[in-house]
């Protein structure tokens, strides 16, 4: 049987993969994109996007037998729920290896956890990109702030980000649709913590809704954000960015596009005499059946565990360690957030003032440690994301009382409280890593990722750091009742996972250069959170986004000038 | 009333049970599919509770929410919604801690004279449930009659300000708000809202 061929495959469809076919296909690339799981439609297969809470049969109560036994590992996670469970793995059907806990949180599908994921979107700083240069840790990132500015402007235009412009040298400004609003209790503690800490600033979190669509979002049938604040179950209005509401409907339309779905990639295929990756086989997860796919340019965006397991599985004479792994660094200095607590507390005032809508966004407070005069015992730093709200019947459950009484006092909304929690940086270290068990086989016969991470002191140093800041932050804003927020949080809870096949100067020390192409094999580019050299504290996706899109400008020049 | 009748009973045998406590008209489609919807007995979840669990659960609905102006939480049928939880959600060892702590709920707070008498057997004691809640709510304190009684309240809690009537009549809700308003005036709107 004659084997198909393509100008390039992309291998995953979540929040990289969607940029790469995106970008292959608008430059006239007949691109295959490969999924391992199955086809999600937009809307179709959004089961609760319009469920009402009395539309569920245990209203959102979870079914603890079928927790225990698919959903062990998912269920770790803060953010699945009943509306939203399709879109999560099915961890008896996806095994792997916990050497020392890791929660690895997945969405095998079209769009992959871009379907559910978080939509804060901060740029990277040169306080950031100089950071393992400055403190010796990690290796020195290829590029600087400067080379991605201009992507983080075009893939902020098409994504659709809501921020404020604040001038902020460490968290640069960007292309924003207009800021999603603070209720009156965030509007009040902003100006006492801006008035108390001069290093310190309240901003409304910058978020990829839609809170005014330009035409070129609506001409792909996206709409206004709703303020449902239900984004993780899928929103039929095309409100939040996503693979399945903007980049693949874009790669659809060039004509350009093919999928394949239930198509589980068991290696990369390198071909020795031209020394480039020649294209990807695949088993069918319906059939157990292997194919291949040929193509002269290959994006592997299959997420930051999941592109090292591809890569790690490549074996050949040539890589017998691995495809693009002449480093040995392919699957170590895997990192994840710190987000293992802050502070809460409540406001005192403002009772007869309220809000309407459901704003599914937070406020944010930029890094301010290990910056200028301010220095730490620990390296890096982190932000905080938070909120103000007053709780309803859900968060006043342990009211006391009974009877009328009790119905009166849950007739009202309870005082303003206000949460945060942070975001810190992880330190990339050789000794977290992923490696595969060749004992042990998954479903499909490939050997078991085993997840080897932990902490290491300056994570500890920094928890204490994060807690002890927002509780001091909270008392000098006026807010009383301030109770630290502790969390003993297991690596891989934030869902960040990145640094797998790190970027860097030296081929001897990292996998890819400054462009994401490997450097031992040219056609091949990693773009997702593998490529990460150190996690900085901000949610990644967006940086995933704007490395995808410069990575496939460059590659499309390569090819043309034949240099790939 | 023994606490031993508040012991498991066979799922299959659910239905009739609710049926005969509650009254035929108690028995939404949505409690008939839950208990009936699964095969019988294909492992030990396949349990529910006892009438007279299924009682004390009603009573207690109706003392903690009850109706006023606008329904109480029996009336949107809690009831129902927590027997199906615990026989559906729960797995069994969660079912037996709970329906245990239910036993030691019961010997508290029936109203002992009038089961005595023969007369009313249903009746619960509110001071004594009074008591129960302070001890729970208040003090803290954690012996399991307190710790079923708090995933209890917060079981009716939920079932109540979930459902429709409970969400639309006695809070506000709104499906698909369509924009966001920071500040408004608490007069404007005049509840809580139901959702986050």
């Amino acid at each position: 049987m004659d084997i198909p061929v393509y100008d390039a495959i992309v291998i995953g469809s979540g929040m990289s993969g969607g940029w790469a076919a995106k970008e292959l296909t608008e430059k006239n690339f007949k691109t295959l994109v490969i999924e391992r799981g199955p086809e999600t439609v937009h809307g179709k297969d959004y089961p609760h996007d319009f469920s009402n809470p009395w539309d569920l049969e245990h209203r959102g109560i979870m079914d603890e037998k079928l927790l225990e036994r698919d959903y062990f590992v998912q269920r770790r996670c803060f953010g699945m729920n009943e509306y939203n469970r399709s879109h999560f793995v099915n961890d008896r059907l996806n095994p792997y290896i916990e050497e020392k806990p890791f929660n690895w949180i997945r969405g095998y599908h079209t769009g992959g956890r871009s379907v559910m994921w978080g939509r804060q979107s901060y740029r990277l700083s040169n306080l950031d990109f100089e950071a393992n240069k400055r403190d010796g840790h990690g290796t020195d990132w290829p590029i600087r702030y400067e080379d991605l500015s201009q992507w983080y402007d075009y893939v902020e235009d098409f994504v659709g980000v809501s921020g404020s412009t604040e001038h902020i040298e460490h968290l640069p400004d960007g292309v924003f649709l207009p800021p999603m609003e603070m209720n009156c209790a965030e509007k009040a503690i902003k100006q006492r913590l801006e008035k108390q800490y001069a290093d310190r600033k309240l901003i409304i979190g910058r978020i990829a809704n839609l809170t005014k669509p330009k035409p070129h979002h609506i001409e792909l049938g996206r709409g206004p954000c709703q303020f449902r604040n239900q984004c993780s179950r899928g929103c039929s209005f095309g409100a939040y960015f996503s693979s399945l509401t903007a980049t693949l409907p874009a790669a659809k339309r060039t004509g350009n596009l093919s999928m394949a779905h239930n198509s589980i990639v068991k290696e990369i295929l390198y071909d020795t005499e031209t020394g480039r990756a020649s294209g990807v086989r695949v088993i069918d997860s319906e059939t157990l059946q292997e194919r291949e796919y040929r193509a002269r340019i290959i994006f592997l965006c299959a997420s930051t565990i999941g592109s090292a397991q591809i890569l790690l599985n490549s074996k050949s004479t040539a890589f017998p360690n691995g495809l693009a792994n002449s480093s040995g660094v392919v699957g170590h200095y895997l990192t994840d957030h710190l987000m293992v607590g802050g502070a809460t507390g409540v406001l005192p005032g403002y009772e007869d003032q309220y809000y309407t809508g459901r704003r599914a966004n937070g406020i944010y407070i930029p890094r301010f440690v290990n910056m200028g005069d301010n220095n730490q015992d620990y390296l890096r730093g982190f932000g905080y994301q938070g909120a103000a709200s007053r709780s309803n019947w859900g968060g006043q459950k342990a009211t006391p009382g009974i009877g009328v009484d009790l119905k009166k006092k849950l007739h009202d909304p309870g005082p303003w409280k206000f949460t945060i929690i942070g975001f810190g940086e992880m330190l990339p270290r050789y000794d977290n890593c992923i490696t595969l068990d060749e004992e042990r086989r998954d479903p499909y016969g490939l050997p078991l990722v085993k997840i080897n991470v932990s902490w290491s002191d300056n994570e500890s140093k920094m928890r204490e750091s994060i807690i002890s800041n927002a509780v001091d932050m909270l008392v000098k804003s006026g807010l009383e009742d301030v109770k630290p927020v502790e969390w003993d949080t297991t690596p891989g809870t934030a869902i960040h996972e990145m640094g797998t096949a790190r970027m860097g100067l030296d081929a001897k020390t990292s996998v890819l250069n400054g462009f994401n192409q490997c450097h031992d094999v040219p056609n091949l580019f990693v773009t997702d959170g593998a490529a990460m050299a150190s996690s900085t504290c901000h949610s990644p996706s967006l940086t995933y986004m704007a490395m995808t899109a410069r990575a496939v400008d460059y590659a499309v020049r390569q090819d043309k000038a034949n240099l790939l | 009333m023994s606490s031993k009748d508040l012991l498991l009973i066979n799922r299959r045998n659910a239905l009739k049970a609710a049926a005969t406590v509650l009254g035929s008209a108690m028995i939404t489609p949505t409690l008939v599919a839950a208990v009936l919807a699964k095969p019988a007995a294909t492992n030990t979840a396949e349990r529910s509770l006892s009438p007279a669990a299924c009682k004390l659960l009603v009573d207690m609905c109706d003392v903690i929410l009850p109706r006023t102006d606008t329904p109480g939480a029996v009336d949107v049928g809690v009831p129902d919604f927590i027997i199906s939880v615990i026989s559906n959600q729960f797995k069994p060892v969660h079912q037996d801690r709970f329906l245990l702590g239910l036993t030691f709920i019961e010997s508290r707070i029936k109203n002992s004279s009038f089961a005595k008498a023969g007369a009313l057997p249903d009746l619960i004691d509110v001071a004594a449930l009074e008591t129960l809640d302070r001890e729970a709510l208040v003090e803290g304190l954690t012996d399991p009659i307190h710790s079923t009684y708090r995933e209890l309240k917060s079981l009716i809690l939920v079932g109540y300000y979930t459902s429709e009537p409970g969400a639309t009549k006695e809070l506000k809700y709104e499906a698909v708000p369509g924009a966001y308003r920071g500040c408004v005036p608490y007069d404007s709107v005049g509840s809580a809202w139901a959702t986050r």
